[in-house]
């Protein structure tokens, strides 16, 4: 099922800089990847398509959330990683929670009624 | 291979950003393109297939170009060519590198900065209100300072138009009235260093509008008069020369607000015939002058001017051949004013002036000029209108500036406390990285914010005090039509308070770059301690302020203790219940001497008939007219002294009843009466100060008197000295003689009506009106004020400086107190650690009090007596504007110290006290 795509700006907003930054947290990648792993860890549920995916991470960029630079693998063309900024590490952690605590409350409020 | 970066390029349409950020986003969107075109060919799809595919997935361009605009200031979306109400490249490019300087973080500090000010509002609002008070004071007085003293009159080439006057040294020395015509025909040929001379009076004369006569100013003008102004009529033309000649004159021109008024501006009114009720002669009008055309707009006393009345209308001045004649080389009354060639200078002019004079003593010896040690004075037109005022304009400008001085101390002792306070902070961003020179510019926008709020305050207080001031009689000081607050004023305040927001900033930058980062980083306990230099430093400017304030109220106590002298001033006669009126009995239907004094007797008879008038009459020159009227008079018994100049008293012409109305006190002898006829014994009056003049150890009834080549007045009555000139009139006057109206043809017009009355003044006034009508309908009554009126009136410029004097005064003192407010708040914060120990060790309250008070007397004490230094030096700056009071009054300066020390003590208590109730407990663990 896929919960969120391309073009789905309201939902994207809210939660495309999390999902990025935390694509981000372990190793630097470049913007296909990103996608790509959304794509598999998601297991499809959600995808971006990179023309829009690029904003994003300008934006993030511009905010001093994420660092890219151009990198030149043997036997590849030039692409650009991004890694997470100390600022962005922050901003990941303090995504992650406030997103697990609306997660919950949602399924608080939403779950089956316990007696 | 296909180009990626051109598709990018192809859809994406320009962002508006700088074309570095540009180029970045086509070349990392066109890489990541590529990774997922790359992707597609390896799942399979041929080449086609995947470009095709590709494209399909796309979003559109649009969306993707707006959120990356997303990511930038609003500014660059405003700037977006497509998207933005600013589209254009020339404001794109404008607009990005604006972009560009904003992105130097200036935004940021901006936005810091309003945070910090509105955080600090005691300080934010202390420095606002200062600067509201402190420059608009200034820009008020520099306003008036400006329009009446600096900004040239509305004539072309106004420096180079010069005023001349005869000047005797018994007799006022700026009178530039004082010309005479056979000195304008010898100048015109003598003075070749004026391209253009002209001669003047001013004018009364009566119009008959809508059936009601009404007096009106005007003047007569030699037609150069026009040439010399280089003004061009709006309608028709000036004069020509030849109705500058006795006989042609009988021509006018119009105001064009007269003109308005008259013809409801009909263009066509050139040629018609207007007939003015002095000479009831008619007038041919030959042309109109521009709207808003002025030139010597004062009133008819030459000083001051009765507002919103200019001059209306023009007439030939055209003299006669008894003008001409030698004869009237001591017959003075004319206004001649010059223009200087271009290159020629004030000097020149004195001295050609000169070399004439001595000429005409050799030519008319009988005159005695040159032993009178008469002279001609030349002044530029400007400074001789301004004289009388320039002293006091000057005097409350500096007032101002003191004013100013005052707050800008108060404001860098607040900033510099704040600075203490405040150097953690700056430290602390210093050691995180920021520039020294970022830090330097926060604190210089916070200042600019900061004042500018002010000056813009300042420019609104400013209007008020201007408003304040016009309102309370401004008007009658020269100029004054033109005063008004204009956009270099407002300039001037903003560029200064800009100017003082960067001082502002500069102080705890400079302390800034003294700082020990690490020592103010470390010692935490001892935070915002400030140096020793720091803390003299602060005391210094407020004992600066208070010695200020303590100058500015001397200056302000001598203004106000002046003000109640010239008031308490014996003028001469009780304006209790007194109206005063003119009445001009115009010469076409009164021409003699006899229908005049029929005319008087009858208005008389009629005004004394009035319910509720005790007494009343008629005279040529009334107290506070503004003006003395001199003439030369000798006694019989009296020799001057070789080379004694001429007695010239005014020279006055009254009617019985004229004395007991004013209430001028009889001294010896006896008051005019109605038996002093035309044929009766020739009889006059003296003041006490001509008769001491004259007969200074004998009896002066009896004595003969000559006006001229008169023939003798027996004196046979001492009057008190009346005031003519004003109330803090010059003492050298010689005094005044008092001719009957019915001996003295010569002497001047019978001109104001003084009515005593014991009722109420309205009814009078209407009951007077109706007694004139009924008399003569054409006989215009104007002015009618009462004496009191007159009175206040002619105190008006004296009134104005004592208020502005006081409110400055007033306004300084409470800065000081302000500022040592501050101070000693700022110690007790200080060494709140200090005064808990003391606490701790057993000291009294009582000891805590007093040790605090102690400092603020010092600072009190000191200041004190620099300011009653200060006061003593600039007193001699006073001497001239003070009246019956030196300017080392003890009472003055004594009550000036007293209330300063009261009010500047008081500011002490509330920290004093403070600091007794320091809890030692909280002090002593406080970080």
């Amino acid at each position: 099922m896929v919960l969120i795509q391309s073009g789905d700006t309201t939902l994207k907003k809210g939660t495309a800089e999390l999902l990025i930054l935390a694509q981000l947290e372990n190793r630097p990648s470049h913007g296909y990847e990103i996608a790509q792993l959304i794509d598999s860890r998601s297991r499809g549920a959600v995808s971006f398509h990179v023309a829009s995916l690029y904003p994003i991470l300008y934006r993030l960029e511009r905010r001093g959330l994420i660092a890219g630079r151009w990198v030149e693998k043997a036997g590849q063309r030039r692409r650009r990683y991004y890694r997470l900024t100390t600022a962005g590490r922050k901003v990941l952690a303090e995504r992650r929670k406030n997103w697990s605590a609306f997660m919950q409350a949602v399924q608080a409020a939403a779950g089956p009624r316990h007696a | 291979m296909r180009d990626f970066k051109a598709f990018v390029q192809q859809h994406l349409s320009p962002l508006g950003l700088p074309r570095p950020h540009e180029l970045k986003i086509v070349e990392e969107l066109a890489a990541q393109l590529e990774d997922s075109y790359e992707s597609l060919i390896a799942e399979g799809l041929s080449g086609e297939e995947a470009w095709n595919e590709l494209q399909r997935q796309l979003p559109d361009w649009k969306t993707i170009g707006d959120e990356l605009l997303d990511a930038e200031p609003v500014i660059v979306k405003l700037a977006n060519p497509e998207r933005g109400p600013l589209a254009g490249p020339t404001k794109r490019t404008l607009v990005s590198g604006f972009r560009e300087f904003l992105s130097l973080g200036l935004a940021v500090d901006l936005r810091s900065s309003v945070r910090l000010l509105f955080k600090d509002r005691g300080f934010t609002v202390t420095t606002i209100l200062t600067l509201a008070v402190c420059l608009g004071a200034n820009a008020a007085i520099f306003t008036v300072v400006y329009s009446v003293l600096l900004r040239p009159l509305p004539i072309a080439d106004s420096d180079r138009i010069v005023a001349m006057g005869d000047v005797y040294p018994t007799m006022t020395p700026d009178d530039i009235l004082s010309n005479t015509a056979p000195s304008y025909f010898d100048r015109r040929e003598v003075i070749t260093t004026l391209e253009e001379q002209a001669m003047f009076t001013l004018w009364f004369d009566t119009i008959t509008i809508d059936g009601l006569a009404e007096e009106i100013r005007g003047m007569r003008a030699t037609p150069s008069l026009f040439r010399l102004l280089q003004v061009r009529p709006a309608l028709g033309r000036t004069f020509t020369e030849a109705e500058g000649e006795s006989g042609a004159e009988q021509k006018v021109i119009l105001s064009h607000g007269l003109w308005r008024r008259l013809y409801g501006g009909d263009p066509n009114v050139v040629g018609q015939d207007l007939r003015l009720g002095w000479t009831g002669q008619r007038y041919t009008i030959v042309g109109v002058m521009p709207r808003g055309f002025s030139f010597f707009d004062l009133g008819n006393d030459g000083h001051t001017r009765t507002a919103g009345d200019g001059v209306q209308f023009w007439i030939p001045l055209a003299f006669t051949a008894a003008q001409r004649s030698d004869n009237a080389r001591t017959r003075y009354g004319f206004f001649h004013v010059g223009r200087m060639r271009p290159a020629a200078t004030i000097e020149q002019v004195q001295a050609q002036l000169e070399a004439l004079n001595a000429a005409n003593f050799e030519r008319f010896p009988q005159l005695g000029l040159a032993e009178l040690g008469m002279y001609t004075a030349v002044t530029r037109l400007q400074d001789a209108l301004t004289r009388p005022v320039r002293a006091i304009l000057y005097l409350l400008w500096g007032g101002a500036a003191f004013v100013l001085l005052i707050g800008a101390l108060n404001i860098a002792n607040l900033s510099l406390a704040r600075s203490t306070v405040r150097a953690r902070e700056l430290a602390t961003r210093v050691a995180l990285g920021a520039g020294r020179g970022r830090v330097v510019r926060q604190l210089i926008i916070e200042g600019v914010l900061l004042t500018g709020i002010g000056g813009l305050a300042s420019v609104g207080v400013g209007a008020w005090i201007l408003r304040t001031l016009t309102s309370s009689g401004i008007a009658n000081i020269p100029n004054a039509q033109s005063v008004r607050m204009d956009w270099t004023v407002v300039g001037g305040t903003m560029v200064g308070s800009a100017l003082v927001g960067v001082l502002i900033g500069l102080v705890p930058a400079a302390a800034l770059g003294r700082l020990d980062l690490n020592e103010v980083l470390a010692e935490g306990s001892r935070l915002g301690t400030s140096g020793r230099a720091t803390r003299l430093f602060r005391r210094g400017l407020v004992v600066t302020q208070v010695a200020f304030s303590v100058v500015l109220l001397i200056g302000a106590g001598l203004l106000v203790v002046s003000f109640r002298n010239l008031l308490a001033v014996d003028a001469g006669f009780d304006a209790e219940r007194v109206i005063t009126a003119t009445v001009f009995p115009p010469p076409s239907r009164y021409e003699s001497q006899s229908a005049v004094v029929a005319l008087s007797n009858r208005i008389l008879e009629s005004v004394r008939n009035i319910p509720g008038v005790v007494s009343a009459g008629i005279t040529s020159n009334i107290a506070l007219s503004g003006r003395a009227s001199p003439a030369t008079v000798s006694a019989a018994d009296y020799t001057p002294q070789p080379g004694e100049a001429a007695v010239l008293p005014s020279v006055v012409s009254v009617t019985p009843g004229y004395f007991e109305a004013m209430a001028t006190p009889l001294v010896r002898g006896r008051y005019l009466a109605e038996s002093d006829q035309e044929r009766s014994l020739q009889v006059a009056i003296v003041d006490e100060r001509l008769a001491a003049r004259f007969w200074p150890n004998a009896d002066p009834i009896g004595k003969g008197l000559f006006r001229g080549n008169s023939e003798r007045y027996t004196v046979v009555g001492v009057v008190r000295d009346v005031r003519f000139e004003g109330l803090a009139a010059r003492a050298e006057s010689v005094g005044a003689a008092y001719f009957p109206h019915t001996q003295a043809p010569a002497v001047g017009r019978l001109r104001w009506i003084a009515i005593k009355t014991v009722t109420d003044s309205t009814v009078v006034i209407r009951a007077l009106r109706s007694a004139l009508m009924a008399i003569d309908s054409d006989l215009p009554l104007s002015d009618i004020q009462t004496m009191s009126e007159r009175t206040s009136r002619s105190v008006v410029p004296q009134k104005l400086a004592m208020g502005l004097a006081s409110m400055f005064g007033v306004v300084a003192l409470f800065l000081s107190a302000l500022g040592v407010y501050g101070v000693l708040a700022y110690v007790v914060a200080q060494r709140t650690r200090e005064i808990g120990i003391r606490i701790a060790l057993g000291s009294t309250a009582r000891g805590i009090f007093e040790l605090v008070f102690r400092e603020g007397l010092t600072l009190v004490a000191a200041g004190l007596m620099l300011g009653l230094l200060g006061a003593i030096a600039v007193g001699r700056a006073m001497e001239g504007q003070v009246f019956g009071v030196t300017p080392t009054d003890p009472f003055v300066l004594g009550t000036v110290a007293l209330s300063t020390a009261i009010i500047a003590l008081l500011a002490c208590v509330s920290p004093a006290r403070r600091a007794t109730r320091v809890d030692p407990l909280n002090a002593l663990s406080e970080q």
